[in-house]
């Protein structure tokens, strides 16, 4: 008798237990409290990009991750000094990419940096224009970004000088999505490579853009590089690449003041051989 | 004995340890990941967190008046049909055209006959989902209509592509569209289709004509296409958006022309007003003798198109009334030149100059741009009945309007305009006396309110509603303050009276209409003390005043006049007693001065309309502006001249528990003490949190009993463009009635009706994210109640007419009605936001006289406080001269709280711009921050005495808006477990207590048998 009232007490203790962690596992989920992380005000950093790293128990937990901006050697946000110069270059941030000859430079050319004079863009409720356009965010390079360019026939013209005429530039965008996942191709968003731009200031032959890839963006992904084109020629002196908006398929379709699916722009960048400088527009 | 010999010697055992182990692992592995990776998805299919409501079910404080959210959206639905059924215009109907008998057969020509304009679209526009057609609604009143027509329309490849849906609006802001009317060579090419349209048994066609509308564009004041010269299909370079093209020309001649149809009943599914010439002038290029009947039915909604047919059976009688003028050409509107680019678009590489930009030379430009109300006072039938008055009868000979032959008219009013604003037919007849005639007529007028006694009998064949408005007429001197010839200052709607042949006690064929009548409202607002009595304000010359009590603004059927000796003026708000004065100085600055008997003023004057006539500033040079100026448009200042005496408030320094709960402050007025000691206990972080994120709701601060409120958009019903159905998400707003577009609403002309709406709105919102988490829906941005200043106003849909005072008395009704049902409406946007283009571009600088706003573009917002008791206003994109609306204290502060007495929240259009600066808001009275960027944010100091008292104050009425709504409806003590969170757990358990009730007997018996075998063993 007392064995077997021992194994049923056993059975009913293991199966309190046992209801009890699935209960605790139950009620895990976001219905109490929510746990929020703590950061240390400090930067962390690495070779490639600076974050703030947790002060609370979820240690792997980073905040405001972002690539180096770099004035010289030294990143202007967290003033990690880069050791030996000829290795780091052309180390392509955290999202990968081709490795970059000890003979060609990297220049990131920051979309927030163009004239944005005259550009008219589209949001949910309303037609943001100029530098109105321009987002601050930690996560993008440099800290801001282009949005609201959800409008057939808006365009950004990233506009450079080279030191010499070229015909190894890798051409790579930073983008990001927004509202949903969707993909575009190179008929729908248009990038050229210094084109012939009539009264209208469209380009004359769309024939002649950049054919890359179709490109998806997620909904809720971080900015990505897409290399759009290798090997592109470059003329000495002024250049410019000018990426176009051309559909009408709405991300948002009843909202009105948009008409077009898009990516948001953190930056351009160029690998070459020559040396680049962006034209930049100041009071962005 | 070892465990191990216990569990696997046995095969019952074995088998018991196998399972278990293996469902064990299996619940393990579904619980945990159900409880984190799938929470949010699961709960958002199978249902979440429900609020754990405090007092019980009976104890809310508002109830809906349905169980359910479907029985709340079906009544929608229903009512909305009803605002159709009122809404309706008949516009014409001769030689017995209307009422189609049931059982007849038409023909229905029109390619947007199968895909009618709603509403309109942006952040306004509907769902889809339970669309009705026209087609269902024939159905429904018995009328058959030719199949083979409809499949016509309905396949591209027969009858051609259709309307410009999601027109691309170019960077100048001029859209192109096409109205998608189908050229009459794809009908003729078709035998099969023409001889269905000849059958004998027809003789009734109807024609649909659609125009759309939209958010953030203009209608075009041209169809030239992007390539120079060229028409947008179907239309003329010199045409405009608003009248016929030629394929819809062309499609009334062959209908016409088919010997089987006696009616033509033209069928206007247009939300904005549209050239109609063509129904009453034999010179017109799209007359045809046939059309004898025409409906306007503007754009209704979801379910609304169910009342059409049975308006055409005559089941219902219709009684709408057109909430605008409907002029014959709108190039002669006096807003024409002087609205959205000025007609000027031209590209210049890569910028697009227009009419309405202003310029650094005549080469470069600066991103601000203006309008110019040079009409001053004279919009809408402010304009045609005053001029139509002074022109005065008699034959008139023009040959300039535009569209018609036609050069020798009756009158100058007849040439222009086709029908008048308050015009609508009826099935049957009615006969007006004013029973109180003998003692108005003659008496002194006083500020105190006059009723009108209208005594409407049915004199006819049909039962059916009238509609009684009254216009006053005011004294005018030549040169002195200007004065509409009419202004709308009452007006009622019958119940449905009878033929006196069916009348009995519940249905009688008269009843005696009480009309009151404010003289406030037809007092003018003297802003530059034109009669020299060196007062500025609002006005009543002394002088005959007369009462119109008329049918529409141009026919009245009786009158009464009444006498002011001494003038009378309002130096104070007549409600609320403070001192009304200019408070806009600045706004009329740009506009063009004008003489007027030997004096420089501003705007259109009825003396001498010619010399007066506005003029546009599309050349460039006068457009060109300085440094000085821009610097002004960047200024930040508010115009607050009263924070210097602003004085540090106590606050909590972090949030404290069991303090006074939001709850207990519903009711509370907002001036009692009780509010301080609510407000002292938030923090200011956490305050300045919620100012800061209005992005549909206002945020929860919940130690003080504050939820998170749910705000959407409308105005026409619950909806928000920005919410998508995918996977992972269920959108909160689901289910929502889309109702009939505003002006529909409007054209009912029914306070009580659209009492109605709201408060169906109101029981809509109770429901509320019943599937998700329970909450309601506590804010609804709606209604628009900008002016029609001009028909191509893209957003006209939403906005319920050119009138002030009839936009002001059916919005607070709507208001009045939500507010019941525990919905506060955001009334926007306040103020001068009246045409789409460049409207947030830099602000659009609106150069208007303080008379014209305070006489009707302020009105609508002033009934909406002091009639609807609003708690809510949105301020708008544009300027008032140089300042930014949202961020005027003048406006915000000066004159919807002091001298109107509001109370509540003023929310900002959406804050995505430079020149929308937060802290400029806060201070000039706006409370709650439109915007999803935190770079959009007021970065308050908390530790300065101005900021922290601005912030409190913006908090505080976010507070006292939210107090008084469904918001604090059930007192939420906290938040349950989702049901299938639950299932899980008692799942769970059942399964282990099975397994473990097995393992029980399943190990004694391996036990039992190992101690046998051993026992067998020994032996």
């Amino acid at each position: 008798m007392k064995n077997i009232v021992k194994k049923i007490l056993t059975a009913a203790v293991a199966l309190t237990m046992v209801c009890g962690a699935f209960a605790l596992a139950a009620c895990g989920g976001e219905g109490e409290e929510k746990h929020e992380h703590t950061f240390s005000s400090e930067w962390t950093y690495d070779e490639t990009n600076h974050w703030h790293a947790a002060t609370c128990e979820h240690k792997d937990e980073k905040s405001g991750v972002a690539a180096h901006t770099f004035s010289g050697d030294t990143c202007t946000v967290c003033g990690y000094t880069k050791e030996d110069d000829s290795e780091n270059q052309g180390n392509q941030g955290d999202q990968g990419g081709t490795e970059t000859p000890a003979d060609e430079n990297e220049y990131i050319m920051e979309a927030e940096d163009v004239n944005l004079d005259g550009i008219v863009g589209g949001d949910t409720s309303a037609t943001p224009q100029g530098t109105s356009l321009i987002v601050e965010d930690t996560t993008a390079h440099g800290g801001k970004y282009i949005d609201y360019l959800f409008r057939n026939e808006t365009f950004l013209e990233f506009e450079f000088t080279s030191s010499e005429a070229v015909d190894d530039a890798t051409i790579v965008f930073s983008f990001r999505g927004k509202y949903k996942e969707f993909t575009f191709n190179n008929d729908e968003v248009q990038i050229f490579v210094n084109p012939e731009l009539d009264d209208m200031y469209l380009p004359v032959d769309s024939d002649a853009r950049i054919k890359y890839n179709d490109i998806t963006l997620g909904l809720g992904d971080p900015f990505k590089e897409f290399t759009i084109a290798e090997d592109v020629s470059l003329r000495e002196g002024t250049n410019t690449v000018y990426i176009l908006i051309n559909n009408t398929d709405s991300l948002v379709p009843t909202a009105s003041t948009m008409n077009a699916k898009a990516p948001t722009v953190d930056y351009l960048k160029i690998t070459t051989s020559a040396t680049l400088t962006q034209v930049k527009y100041s009071g962005n | 004995m070892k465990i191990t010999q216990v569990l696997f010697r046995n095969k019952g055992a074995r088998v018991w340890f196998i399972v278990t182990m293996s469902v064990i692992a299996f619940l393990l592995v579904l619980t945990i990941l159900a409880s984190t990776v799938f929470y949010s998805l699961i709960s958002t299919v199978l249902g979440g967190e429900r609020r754990i409501t405090g007092d019980g079910e009976d104890s809310g404080i508002y109830k809906s008046d349905y169980a359910t959210k479907e029985e709340a959206y079906n009544a929608a639905n229903e009512l909305n049909e009803r605002v159709n059924e009122e809404g309706i215009v008949l516009l014409k109907n001769e030689d017995n055209a209307l009422p189609i008998k049931s059982g007849e057969k038409v023909n229905v020509f029109g390619k947007n006959s199968v895909n009618l304009v709603y509403g309109g679209s942006g952040s306004g526009a509907g769902s889809t989902e339970d669309r009705r057609t026209l087609f269902e609604s024939l159905t429904a009143a018995g009328i058959e209509y030719n199949e083979d027509l409809k499949n016509f329309y309905e396949d591209d490849s027969r009858s051609g592509e259709p309307r410009t849906s999601n027109p691309p609006i170019e960077t100048s802001g001029v859209i192109y569209l096409k109205t998608g009317e189908t050229p009459v060579q794809n009908y003729q090419n078709d035998a099969a289709l023409m001889a269905s349209c000849q059958d004998e048994e027809i003789s009734t066609a109807l024609v649909v004509f659609s125009r759309i509308g939209g958010e953030g564009s203009d209608l075009p004041r041209t169809m030239e296409s992007k390539t120079e010269g060229v028409a947008m299909d179907g239309a003329n370079v010199d045409d405009h958006y608003l009248q016929l093209d030629n394929n819809e020309r062309a499609l009334l001649k062959m209908i016409a022309e088919m010997d089987n149809i006696e009616h033509i009943i033209v069928i206007i599914n247009s939300s904005t007003s549209m050239e109609l010439g063509f129904l009453d002038d034999i010179g017109h290029y799209a007359y045809q003798d046939k059309i004898d009947g025409a409906l306007w039915i503007g754009g209704p909604g979801n379910s609304g198109i169910m009342a059409l047919g049975r308006v055409l059976t005559g089941e219902v009688n219709p009684s709408g009334r057109l909430v605008d003028t409907y002029v014959r050409d709108f190039t002669l509107d006096p807003t024409y030149v002087n609205f959205s680019d000025n007609m000027l678009v031209e590209r210049k590489g890569r910028y697009t100059f227009t009419g309405d930009q202003y310029m650094k030379t005549t080469s470069s430009s600066y991103p601000y741009y203006f309008v110019d109300y040079e009409e001053g006072v004279y919009v809408g039938y402010r304009y045609w009945e005053t001029r139509g008055f002074t022109e005065g009868e008699g034959t008139y000979s023009d040959d300039s309007i535009k569209g018609t032959t036609t050069s020798e008219w009756d009158s100058w009013y007849d040439a222009h305009v086709v029908y008048p604003f308050g015009y609508g037919l009826s099935y049957t007849t009615f006969d007006w006396e004013i029973t109180n005639k003998s003692e108005l007529n003659g008496a002194e007028l006083t500020k105190d309110k006059i009723t009108l006694k209208v005594k409407v009998t049915n004199t006819g064949d049909y039962a059916g509603k009238d509609v009684v408005e009254v216009y006053a007429t005011a004294p005018y001197t030549s040169g002195g303050i200007e004065k509409p010839h009419k202004v709308l200052v009452g007006f009622a709607k019958t119940p449905v009276l009878y033929p006196a042949a069916q009348a009995s006690e519940d249905n009688p064929d008269y009843c005696e209409l009480e009309i009151e009548i404010d003289p406030y409202d037809f007092a003018s607002y003297d802003y530059n003390d034109a009669n020299k009595n060196g007062f500025k304000g609002y006005e009543l010359e002394s002088g005959n005043y007369t009462l119109w009590v008329s049918a529409n603004a141009h026919t009245a059927e009786d009158y009464v006049t009444l006498e002011l000796g001494a003038l009378l003026n309002y130096d104070k708000d007549p409600v609320t007693g403070t001192a009304v004065v200019n408070r806009f100085d600045d706004a009329d600055d740009q506009l063009s001065d004008v003489t007027v008997n030997g004096e420089t003023r501003k705007g259109l004057s009825r003396s001498d309309w010619e010399g007066t006539w506005p003029t546009s500033r599309a050349a460039y040079e006068a457009r060109i502006v300085d440094e000085a100026f821009i610097s002004q448009l960047e200024s930040a200042d508010s115009h607050n001249e009263d924070a210097k005496n602003y004085t540090m408030p106590e606050q909590a320094a972090s949030g404290a528990e069991g303090g006074i709960t939001l709850r207990e402050m519903y009711g509370v007025e907002y001036t009692d003490e009780k509010w301080d000691e609510f407000m002292n206990q938030l923090a200011a972080s956490d305050m300045l949190n919620m100012v800061n994120n209005g992005n549909f709701q206002s945020p929860a601060i919940l130690y003080a009993g504050k939820p998170a409120t749910l705000e959407s958009d409308g105005p026409v019903g619950f909806v928000n463009f920005m919410e998508e159905d995918n996977p992972l998400s269920q959108p909160k707003y689901y289910q929502t009635c889309s109702y009939a577009s505003e002006c529909v609403m409007g054209a009912t002309w029914n306070v009580d009706l659209i009492r109605e709406v709201g408060k169906s709105i109101g029981n809509e919102g109770l429901h509320g994210n019943e599937r998700g988490d329970g909450a309601p829906y506590s804010g609804l941005y709606a209604p628009g109640a900008n002016i029609h200043r001009s028909p191509f106003s893209g957003r006209n849909f939403e906005y319920f007419s050119e009138d002030g005072y009839l936009s002001g008395m059916l919005a607070a009704s709507e208001i009045a009605g939500a507010k019941e049902m525990g919905v506060y409406m955001y009334i926007k946007h306040f103020a001068v936001n009246d045409q789409e283009t460049h409207r947030d571009s830099n602000g659009l600088v609106t150069w208007v006289t303080e008379q014209a706003m305070r006489e009707f573009y302020f009105r609508p917002f002033e009934k909406a406080v002091k009639v609807g008791g609003t708690t809510g206003v949105m301020s708008s994109f544009n300027r008032i001269g140089t300042t930014w609306t949202g961020g005027d204290y003048r406006l915000l502060t000066n004159v919807l709280r002091e001298e109107w007495g509001f109370n509540g929240t003023v929310i900002c259009d959406f804050n995505l711009s430079v020149y929308m600066n937060a802290e400029q808001m806060f201070y000039a009275g706006g409370d709650l921050n439109l915007t999803t960027m935190p770079n959009n944010h007021w970065n308050a100091d908390t530790s300065d005495a101005a900021d922290m008292y601005v912030l409190r104050r913006a908090a505080k009425n976010i507070m006292y808006t939210v107090a008084n709504s469904n918001a604090i409806n059930d007192m939420v003590v906290g938040y349950k477990l989702p049901v299938w969170t639950i299932a899980l757990i008692v799942i769970d358990c059942v399964v282990v207590a099975g397994l473990a009730v097995w393992g029980f007997f399943a190990i004694r018996k391996s036990v039992r048998s190992l101690k046998a075998s051993a026992k067998q063993y020994e032996e």
